[in-house]
């Protein structure tokens, strides 16, 4: 009997251990991250290496030689197509922190924002002095927007998994649908699961 | 063997054990007693309440940490019902995640599991459960417009689709990887049966939907292709008409409704146990399964040289009926049309249990054989003689048949059955009511949306839920 309970408890301890979950950035730079998934981390470096990449091509010094000024961007929508719950708003806002601190471009805020700045100015027209009453139809026009998608590949064995994160932008004049740009943004993550908290 | 007075006292306390064996003692069983007032809630449609129940459950330790799996997936289920989409998706998300970390684990431990038994473990979901609970969450991000967020759980539901014939190899191989370095096991060998289920109409009826109120028809008309072949390819999950579905119609809006339906099958216990007594010359054999009302027992008198005692407890997933026949619609008062049956869960669920049963089986006959070596072991250096030995052997068994029960945990708050319609209107704000009728042609309930506004772009989803 005491021999069966000793093969008993130290099954029961065996069962009870669970290992911590281990998280593995494989590109270089190494990161800490908690989950595995992608977070604001993923999102930052994604924004700051694709616009990076954006302001090095030709576009921008052709378009300063033929119109003798800056363009000016919008940053349309970007759809997550991932297998994770991503949230795109964190995901432009950082897009357009880049844009806007790269200072080589003139940026105009995203359609959603633009109803409430609209509203505003409406409202201005009635309610606000002729000295401090802004103007209608006086916007800037944006020349070019920034459109893209999120998509994501699992491979997974056992209890490993790989998820590969692929961020697509495009630049597009919106005058002439030409496409100045196309960039690409991969992340590879190796998740090892662990146990979950209770 | 001549019939003495000891004799007859034997035989009394063999019965006595037999009974306390029967009435299911142990708390290596599954605990499920406690979710009688919650069923019952929720097949009357009280679905507050059972979320209520079931976090005061919780908190009140009726789920374990191995069991967490049970409990996200029921409060996330009872949490939609209740139309409480964010708590519900919590839930969901959890189980999601403790299910992905557990699965892997669970099968590499299941060696472990041959001298305790499986409620001992994690447990890890099945796949059926997992399933549902994406495409739950895609209904209540749907049910908040939030289509993205939809699309994400939908493109989950079919990964996992994809990966279920490669999960279970991977699963064979993580099973033979614990069983070699567990060196007290008995030596099994596990090769996963193939998983016939690749493709869940629900789902692609549900992103059919969704790519045609973005305004993707391609996408959609793909979707609808996809929705085709899931009855085409898989004959043994859709053994019944595929509904007519309509996701785009001229000038009208497309109404859509869905409706969960019943409760899915659950678990219960086929428990075969033998026991032979050299000192009664008894071999007594007890079975008992959830069909039968009683158990069966019966003993033989032969003589026997040995004392043995085995318990075989195994799984069943058995279905609950469901007294719902017929769903009709009515759009302010007019009659639309019937809905009609896209997806029978409880066929999905026992497609799904075949992969994972072979191995449950296999454990459950090399589990009973080494705890009854065991036992027999100890019975043999127990065996004092006399009335005293006897009850040694006695409590040697008792202790055996109380380790030794069949895992019956799973989600118990699944709907059943998925019946949809889809209806042309003018655009327009209609009072529609959703009729559930019996097999005797009465109504035994009703959902009403007043007011529900049917527009020719976007998506017209109303989802009603009678788990009866």
């Amino acid at each position: 009997m005491k021999g069966m309970l000793i093969v008993l408890i130290s099954a029961a301890l065996l069962v009870g251990c669970g290992g911590g979950k281990q998280i593995t950035r494989l590109d270089p730079g190494s990161q800490t991250d908690l989950s595995g998934k992608w977070n604001d981390t993923d999102s930052r470096l994604v924004a700051e290496e694709m616009i990076r990449d954006c302001l090095s091509r030709p576009w921008l010094t052709e378009f300063a030689v033929a119109k003798g000024a800056k363009p000016v961007v919008v940053v349309g929508t970007i759809d997550n197509l991932s297998h994770e719950h991503i949230s795109t708003e964190t995901f432009i806002a950082d897009f357009e922190r880049e844009l806007i601190n790269s200072s080589q471009v003139r940026f105009i805020a995203a359609k959603d924002w633009r109803a409430e700045i609209r509203q505003e100015r409406q409202e201005q027209q009635e309610f606000a002095s002729r000295e401090t009453m802004k103007k209608m139809r006086n916007e800037l026009g944006a020349d070019f927007i920034l459109q893209g998608a999120i998509k994501s590949i699992i491979d997974q064995e056992g209890g490993k998994r790989v998820v590969f994160y692929q961020t697509d932008l495009e630049l597009v004049n919106i005058e002439t649908i030409e496409k100045v740009w196309i960039g690409q943004k991969k992340i590879k993550k190796g998740i090892s699961q662990g146990s979950t908290s209770w | 063997m001549s019939v003495t007075g000891r004799h007859l006292l034997r035989l009394s306390l063999a019965a006595i054990l037999t009974l306390t064996i029967l009435s299911g003692c142990g708390s290596m069983a599954t605990r499920k007693d406690f979710y009688e007032p919650i069923t019952t809630q929720v097949r009357a449609g009280v679905y507050d309440s059972a979320a209520v129940g079931l976090e005061a459950a919780k908190s009140s330790g009726k789920f374990g940490k191995k069991d967490r799996l049970v409990y996200y997936l029921d409060a996330g289920l009872a949490y939609h019902y209740a139309g409480q989409y964010d708590s519900s998706n919590a839930r969901l998300h959890a189980a999601e995640t403790a299910a992905e970390e557990l699965f892997t684990r669970s099968i590499s431990k299941a060696a472990l599991s041959l001298v305790l038994n499986d409620n001992a473990l994690d447990y890890a979901g099945e796949d059926h459960e997992i399933l549902y609970t994406n495409l739950i969450s895609a209904l209540n991000y749907l049910a908040a417009d939030n289509f993205e967020d939809a699309f994400v759980e939908i493109r989950r539901v079919n990964h996992k689709l994809e990966q279920l014939e490669k999960k279970y190899a991977d699963a064979a191989l993580a099973f033979r990887r614990g069983a070699a370095e567990d060196a007290d096991a008995v030596k099994l060998d596990y090769t996963a049966k193939p998983v016939r289920f690749h493709n869940s109409a629900f789902a692609r009826y549900l992103s059919m939907h969704m790519y045609a109120a973005t305004g993707k028809y391609s996408d959609a008309d793909l979707d609808q292709e996809l929705l085709q072949h899931a009855f085409s390819s898989q004959p043994f999950i859709y053994d019944f008409e595929q509904p007519e579905v309509i996701y785009e119609s001229g000038d009208g809006g497309v109404l859509s409704v869905v409706a969960l339906v019943g409760l899915s099958p659950v678990k219960e216990a086929l428990n075969l146990r033998v026991r032979t007594d050299k000192d009664l010359d008894l071999v007594q054999i007890l079975y008992d399964d959830p069909d039968m009302e009683q158990a069966e027992y019966g003993h033989l008198s032969v003589e026997v040289e040995e004392d043995y005692y085995f318990k075989f407890s195994i799984p069943e997933l058995i279905d609950r009926l469901s007294s719902i026949s017929r769903i009709e619609v009515y759009a302010s008062g007019e009659y639309l049309g019937s809905l009609q049956l896209l997806e029978d869960v409880g066929t999905v669920a026992r497609e799904t249990f075949k992969a994972k049963k072979s191995l449950i089986y296999l454990r459950s006959v090399a589990r009973a054989v080494t705890k009854g070596l065991i036992a027999h072991k100890k019975k043999q250096k127990s065996d004092t003689g006399g009335l005293a030995g006897w009850l040694k052997k006695a409590a040697i068994d008792a202790v055996m048949d109380v380790i030794e029960n069949a895992d019956l945990r799973c989600a118990r708050l699944l709907p059943g059955r998925i019946f949809v319609g889809d209806f042309v209107l003018t655009p327009g704000s209609y009072d529609l009511t959703v009729e559930f009728i019996d097999q005797s042609g009465e109504r035994i309930g009703g959902q009403s949306f007043p007011g529900y506004r049917v527009t020719k772009h976007g998506l017209n989803l109303v989802e009603a839920v009678m788990l009866n």
